[in-house]
């Protein structure tokens, strides 16, 4: 605790000018490559006269990477204060300068009032004045490492393989997580082989972790390599080793005729889809019925079934039940047959039923 | 009284033939005190056979042609101002006669057809101040085109009821076209005589007014009548109880002209078509279905037990 109070204490520079004051502090000077410090940036207003405003950044390098990971901002009534936090990770070793960029904007109280009077309708520009403040350059002596090493940091390695037997161009699925503190890029561990093919997605690469998923598949057995990841963790200066062990996968061979893919697909022999003969015959019987129903087809099947009005006639068992049936049609055609059944029936006169029956015919 | 019907339609068939529906509809009208609305295409003898109704049966004749710019006062009449005698004179319109053609009755506006059916419903007509009693017998016989639906005005359920018969008329057989064809080539015009006086007329309304009517067939017509108001998918609505009495005395006149002295189911039964086509209102299910209202009648006749 003592020695990171140390090392965090080592201040670079504290710098006032006429109007700003802004000081740079990190915890370490003499960092190892990628190996992570800490910058913190502090910008304060002098000049309370007039209105200020900060835009501050490291300038972009191959020599180095950083990331923003605090901000605050004290805007008091002209006394604007900035407080940035960066970690830094340098990627080459020797003497690096990390640069910065700070443009310090200048205006009055009338202009940011009629700035702000504006509206969704009516933009008012806010009238100032950008100064670029020249910031002197942080140096930084980069200390080497090994040259085959993979990561500097203290990591943890964890893996699954879900199954060591399987079946000719069945995948077995390697699942590897990488999970610490420390500089991390995203890189493979796994590559294809003449033994088996891999299927690899993007590594998923967050703050703290690297995730890796493979399918491995093969024709025949093989083995799966040996993965050594040499790591080394500055701050105890300890080098170390993570290691996912070689497996042997057994693959149980298929016939290769029933495959779809017979090179290097994995998926194995697919049943036939007979799911497509249902929509068919849905569409046919859909086509048919909009087809035919405007031509009315069905009723006129309907109707077919139905005996015609003649035969309705010729099955009457009475003369009641011939008027009612004749009465029911509403036609003059029947005017003369209704009126000898009327007489029949509500007058009691005699006539067959056969007899009316020929004169309707007629 | 009977021949005289014979005669008059014996009459008739001269200026008309075919028809014989729209022929014994009108007379049914006539003797019942009814009016008729007719529908069919142009062309079908409706003028002529008026015309030749109100010829046989010595009555006057009017045709008034609904149009979009007519008026309530071209119809009843008006009080027109007399400059000489500074005082206003009543001029009657053409609703003053005994039979009244109403062609087209859907081309004008519902305030025009309103002045026709109140005068119909009263048989009286006020002008101004004063009131006239439309002459007897008066008869309205309205007509209707039922192909064009455009730029008509669709007459109201309330009003159609006081209609006592819708007629259907249909084209004539190809033997009565065939008939009318060489009779106009021949240019053979028969003058028609007078058959009856207004007298005779009374005389067999009053004569069908005694024609028998058995209970079990008095029950069958209410029967009918409530059948159409029944709660079913087809229809929207019923006929009024005003059918009833339309179709009761409808029934007693077509026995009387059938020659019976007692109504049967059979009178009542081909009555019922022109006395309830009009008054059943069908639902949007049944349009779109294309069911008719005589359909309609046809299954409540095929459903109902006859006595």
């Amino acid at each position: 605790m003592v020695i990171r109070f140390l090392i965090f204490i080592t201040i670079f520079s504290i710098v006032k000018a006429k109007d700003i004051s802004y000081s740079f502090s990190i915890d370490n000077q003499t960092p190892y490559k990628k190996e992570a410090i800490i910058l913190d940036v502090n910008i304060s207003q002098l000049d309370h006269s007039q209105v200020m405003f900060f835009k501050f950044s490291p300038k972009e390098s191959n020599d180095y990477i950083f990331t923003q990971i605090d901000f605050k901002e004290d805007d008091k009534y002209h006394n604007l204060k900035h407080e940035y936090k960066y970690r830094i990770y340098p990627l080459k070793d020797g003497n690096i300068s990390i640069e910065f960029n700070m443009i310090k904007l200048v205006t009055t109280d009338n202009s940011v009032a009629y700035a702000i009077s504006g509206d969704r309708d009516n933009i008012k520009s806010l009238v100032k004045k950008d100064i670029k403040v020249n910031l002197a350059p942080l140096r930084l002596s980069v200390k080497p490492i090994h040259q085959n090493t993979d990561l500097v940091g203290d990591f943890k390695l964890s893996y699954t393989l879900d199954k060591t037997t399987t079946k000719s161009y069945d995948p077995v699925y390697l699942h590897v997580k990488l999970k610490g503190k420390g500089y991390l890029e995203p890189f493979e561990i796994m590559h294809s082989s003449k033994k088996y093919h891999v299927f690899a997605q993007n590594p998923k690469v967050t703050s703290n972790s690297i995730v890796w998923n493979y399918a491995i598949s093969s024709k025949d057995n093989f083995v799966l390599p040996k993965v050594v990841l040499n790591g080394f963790n500055p701050k105890t200066k300890q080098s170390y080793k993570l290691i996912i062990p070689a497996h042997k996968i057994e693959v149980k061979s298929v016939n290769s005729s029933t495959l779809v893919d017979k090179d290097d697909n994995p998926l194995s022999s697919q049943d036939i889809d007979w799911s497509w003969i249902g929509w068919l015959f849905s569409y046919i019987i859909v086509f048919l019925s909009g087809f035919f129903m405007p031509h009315n087809i069905f009723k006129r099947w309907f109707n077919k079934k139905v005996s015609s009005f003649d035969d309705k006639i010729a099955l009457a068992k009475s003369h009641k039940e011939l008027l009612t049936l004749l009465l029911s049609s509403n036609s003059s055609k029947y005017r003369e047959a209704i009126r000898l059944l009327e007489r029949v029936v509500y007058n009691g006169e005699s006539i067959s039923l056969s007899q009316i029956k020929k004169r309707i015919r007629r | 009284m009977i021949d005289k019907i014979k005669e008059i339609k014996q009459e008739i068939a001269k200026a008309v033939i075919g028809q014989e529906d729209m022929v014994n509809g009108l007379l049914i009208g006539l003797f019942c005190e009814g009016h008729i609305l007719v529908e069919g295409v142009p062309g079908l003898a409706k003028t002529t056979t008026v015309k030749a109704l109100s010829l046989a049966l010595d009555l006057e004749f009017k045709r008034i042609q609904f149009t979009p710019d007519l008026l309530p006062s071209d119809i009843i009449g008006a009080q027109i101002y007399d400059p000489q005698n500074s005082i206003f004179k009543i001029k009657k319109g053409p609703i003053f006669t005994q039979l009244l053609l109403a062609d087209e009755i859907n081309r004008s506006p519902s305030k025009v057809q309103s002045a026709l059916l109140e005068a119909m419903q009263e048989r009286q007509v006020t002008i101004g101040e004063d009131t006239f009693a439309l002459p007897r017998p008066f008869m309205v016989m309205a007509t209707q085109n039922p192909l064009e639906q455009e730029g008509v005005y669709r007459l109201p359920e309330a009003q159609l009821d006081r209609f006592m018969m819708k007629l259907v008329i249909t084209h004539n057989s190809a033997d009565e076209e065939l008939k009318i064809m060489r009779q106009i080539a021949n240019r053979k015009s028969k003058s028609i005589k007078p058959i009856i006086s207004i007298d005779e007329l009374d005389i067999i309304s009053k004569e069908i007014e005694q024609i028998h009517i058995d209970k079990e067939v008095e029950e069958y017509i209410v029967s009918i009548v409530r059948a159409t108001r029944e709660s079913s998918s087809d229809i929207r609505y019923g006929a009024s109880p005003r059918a009833i009495i339309d179709l009761y005395k409808a029934s007693k006149a077509h026995a009387y002209m059938e020659g019976k002295d007692f109504v049967t189911p059979v009178d009542i039964i081909t009555m019922s078509y022109p006395i309830l086509r009009h008054r059943v209102g069908l639902s949007y299910e049944a349009r779109a279905k294309g069911i008719q209202v005589d359909y309609i009648i046809k299954s409540i006749i095929d459903t109902l037990v006859m006595p």
